[in-house]
């Protein structure tokens, strides 16, 4: 066997198609996996660049081999062919010279062509794809998980917050009470009021954790909840008409407020129900004013009192809510009922917007 | 963490019978056997109940209160009209600006220092306070009566120390 028997034959191995061919693009060798694919169309001394499907692709072809004529190192190029099928198909061409131009001979190209089109080829592309958009599914599967960590641990940590205040706060209520207690005539019920003040919070606070919500509640659950605590806890049968607007009472308002509704409720309970009233004789609402401004309203038919009065007296729960509505950046007044009894009037801000860090 | 150390003091004491014994007691209102002073406070704080019970405590313990203030502007006005020696500050407050901030001008604008008080113990929150207003002192929420009257004696002791 002749060397160029050899090469023949290693390229007939080939399972891509192979050709040998001069500068020209005149056609010498073909192998087999060639003459499958092209046909006639390789067939010794044909033209390879009648396979293009253009004037100008056949011109590029051209300048490609001439190209390929220089280098002993295959040169990569982009090509179209005819198949014998007629089917124009893209080729990735490797051209190298096999044998440089010698006297009369011209160089011979040795030129091998992978199909671009190649079926395993797309098949990888789209798997590739898939992963691709499954890996960015996961990143941003992963990212919102991140982000629902870092909202739980502000959660967690908003929540040890407000159980390390809300702590100090009930031990500054019992301190109150304490400071009560020395003066007070009867201990018990100075203590009694301190265990309903601790349950209109822990009523506040259930509502806290109860709903959806983690910026609020609802001012009509408010007062259901609030009112319906502190009847149970005075044990009275009284009767208290409520009325709400869709307002908001935000996690930061609801303790302070809940308190306010408590102390007001208590008094219109003691003093503003002599005996004979009418159930129903204490109203509450709940109103949203202009200016982002909430009003508290408790109405009973006692014998009324005013503000100077009460405080010049002493009144420890009227103190409390004076306090409270400082804390809540509000303002009370009392001014006479409808029918001649107290209205106690609260009136706080309470933005729409986002509660402040 | 100073507030950690302020809580509880453990004691060794050896006994003539038996291993020596270990036990713990509360703090008192001595450091080192000396008598931590009193002074006039500013509380800035903004929960009604803790600032009362903060000022019952102060003045049962023979400080003066000179105000309560709920915001950093109440704050900083308080401490400008009646120049206490020192001020508890809460860090979150209602309104805009917040504790550190108050506590800060406060000692830029007339050289009064303070005690931070809160429930706050996040590291960022804690630095920036250190930076920002140089505190004399940090109480932790919840305290007791006993904590904030020795982290005010102590923080004015170390003041009147510091400047001779």
């Amino acid at each position: 066997m002749t060397l160029a028997e050899g090469a023949a034959q290693v390229l007939q191995t080939l399972p891509e198609p192979a050709l040998v061919l001069g500068t020209d693009a005149r056609i010498g060798f073909a192998n087999r996996a060639a003459q499958a694919r092209f046909g006639a169309g390789v067939a010794a001394g044909a033209d390879l660049t009648a396979l293009g499907p253009d004037a100008e692709a056949a011109e590029r072809l051209r300048q490609w081999l001439r190209r390929c004529s220089g280098s002993r190192t295959a040169l990569p190029g982009a090509l179209q062919l005819r198949g014998a099928d007629g089917r124009v198909t893209r080729f990735r061409g490797f051209g190298a010279v096999m044998a440089p131009a010698g006297g009369e001979q011209r160089a011979k190209l040795l030129l091998r062509l992978v199909d671009r089109e190649d079926d395993r080829f797309p098949l990888l592309g789209r798997k590739l794809d898939e992963l691709n958009v499954e890996i960015s599914r996961r990143r941003r599967a992963q990212l919102a998980l991140e982000a629902a960590v870092r909202d739980r641990d502000v959660l967690l940590n908003e929540l040890h917050h407000r159980v390390k205040n809300n702590i100090q706060m009930l031990v500054g209520m019992l301190g109150m009470s304490r400071r009560a207690a020395a003066w007070a005539t009867d201990p018990q019920a100075v203590l009694a009021e301190a265990s309903r003040r601790l349950a209109a919070v822990g009523t506040v606070h259930q509502m806290l954790y109860l709903g959806d919500n983690l910026r609020g509640v609802p001012g009509e659950t408010f007062l259901q909840r609030v009112v319906g605590g502190v009847l149970a806890g005075l044990g009275v049968a009284h009767g208290v008409s409520l009325s709400a607007d869709p307002v908001e009472i935000s996690n930061d308002a609801a303790v302070p407020l809940g308190l306010v509704l408590h102390e007001l409720l208590v008094n219109a309970v003691k003093h503003g129900c002599p005996d004979g009233t009418p159930p129903d004789s204490i109203r509450i609402a709940l109103r949203q004013m202009p200016g982002e401004m909430v009003e508290l309203r408790v109405e009973d038919d006692g014998p009324g009192f005013t503000l100077d009065a009460a405080t010049r007296t002493g009144a420890t729960g009227l103190k409390l809510v004076l306090g409270l509505a400082r804390q809540l950046n509000g303002e009370l007044s009392v001014v006479p009922g409808p029918a001649g009894g107290a209205s106690v009037v609260l009136r706080f801000p309470a933005p729409a917007g986002p509660p402040q860090e | 963490m100073s507030q950690v150390k302020d809580r509880t003091e453990t004691v060794m004491t050896e006994g003539d019978a038996g291993p020596p014994e270990r036990m713990v007691r509360a703090t008192d209102d001595r450091q080192g056997g000396v008598e931590l002073p009193r002074g006039r406070v500013l509380i800035v704080e903004d929960e009604f109940f803790v600032a009362m019970d903060a000022e019952d405590s102060l003045t049962a313990a023979g400080f003066t209160v000179i105000g309560i203030a709920a915001t950093a502007e109440a704050a900083v006005s308080l401490a400008e009209s009646q120049s206490p020696d020192i001020v508890l500050m809460d860090i979150r407050l209602v309104g805009r600006r917040d504790g550190i901030d108050a506590a800060a001008e406060i000692r830029d604008r007339f050289g009064i220092p303070c005690v931070f008080a809160t429930a706050h113990s996040d590291p960022t929150t804690r630095h920036r306070a250190e930076v920002a207003a140089a505190p004399l002192g940090w109480l932790s929420k919840p305290y007791t009566r006993n904590e904030v009257t020795s982290a005010l004696g102590r923080a004015l002791l170390r003041y009147r120390q510091e400047r001779g």
